[in-house]
């Protein structure tokens, strides 16, 4: 069984997809991760030599307190006829994790996301009863629906905490800097990897705090 | 200033209702159908105790405080930030500067200046 990260309780899992069509959705999730203090997490962090995708996502589901699912793409693949089934997969491991783990893994808690309020009943009912909430697509959606279920989490007593809007601006800004920085740092702005953009944002987060 | 313990109010979910109850007292205070009237009921209490509402929500998760305690709050602290684990090819450094570079060069354009 993996080790316990020590940062068990700031690790965020995000399991969503990673093609094109999703991935402004996914950059707005790691920023907003970033944004109000805590560290997301995939499976397309570097993995070790030979290690097995699956191994390596099962081994950051056990570090992560908190996970995201992102379970939209329902859609059949125009070529094989077929949908995919990586993210209900991911879910459930989490659930099972969570069900089935450590005394620390009882503690996990997931977001579950979809592009529409209730649809996941038709295709998924079994999760009915954990937190479900719909995105439209939208960014500035998911930003705010991502740090009001994180700010749950935080006492508001002793920890400034930005609002959704502020963290939507804040990301635009980021979003506005972006091509500028890749320029500077000859990155290619639309095939940056998930560690140079999550290490971009979580600095450029440090350089302009609110 | 009276050296005394907070009290604290919760506002629980029970069987599709809401209960109003003190966190020492063993018996609930008030049933609500609605979580509404529950925190209206449970906040005036907090009130008049200087205590503190705790409201929980439909998981039985805290989903927000209010105090109304006298007791000095502790100072609030920006939340750390937190930077991936895997790391990137470019060195953080480089990064860094770059980043520090861009913000100076456009302070104008979006937030970074500010």
């Amino acid at each position: 069984m993996p080790k316990i990260s020590v940062d068990f309780s700031k690790n965020i899992f995000i399991n969503c997809p990673f093609d094109g069509n999703y991935i402004y959705l996914f950059n707005a999730i790691v920023f907003t991760v970033h944004d109000i203090g805590f560290r997301p997490r995939c499976a397309l962090e570097a993995s070790n030599a030979g290690q097995f995708r699956l191994n390596k996502i099962l081994d950051i589901i056990s570090e992560c307190k908190y996970s995201i699912h992102d379970i939209s793409r329902t859609e059949l693949d125009a070529i094989t006829g077929l949908p995919r089934f990586n993210m209900p997969l991911e879910l459930g491991l989490d659930l099972g994790c969570k069900r089935f783990g450590t005394s620390q893994q009882l503690e996990k808690v997931s977001l579950i996301l979809d592009i529409e309020p209730f649809r996941y009943q038709k295709f998924i009912s079994d999760i009915s009863g954990q937190d479900v909430f719909a995105h439209r697509g939208e960014e500035k959606k998911v930003v705010e629906i991502v740090r009001n279920w994180l700010s749950l989490e935080l006492d508001p007593r002793t920890i400034i905490m930005p609002g959704g809007d502020m963290i939507f601006q804040r990301y635009k800004a980021f979003q506005m800097a972006l091509p500028i920085l890749c320029e500077k740092l000859n990155w290619i702005t639309n095939e940056l990897p998930f560690a140079d953009f999550s290490y971009a944002a979580a600095t450029w987060i440090n350089e302009n705090p609110f | 200033m009276e050296n005394k313990h907070t009290i604290y109010i919760h506002v629980i979910p029970h069987n599709d209702r809401w209960v109003v109850r003190g966190e020492s007292y063993k018996k609930v205070t008030s049933v609500h159908d609605t979580q509404r009237t529950a925190i209206d009921v449970a906040r005036k209490i907090a009130q008049s105790v200087n205590g503190e509402l705790v409201i929980h929500a439909r998981d039985g998760r805290i989903r927000e405080r209010d105090s109304y305690s006298h007791d000095p709050q502790p100072p609030k602290s920006p939340r750390e930030v937190l930077y991936p684990t895997s790391g990137s090819k470019t060195s953080k450094q480089e990064i860094r500067k770059a980043i520090r570079e861009v913000i100076k060069e456009n302070k104008d354009r979006f937030l970074g200046g500010s």
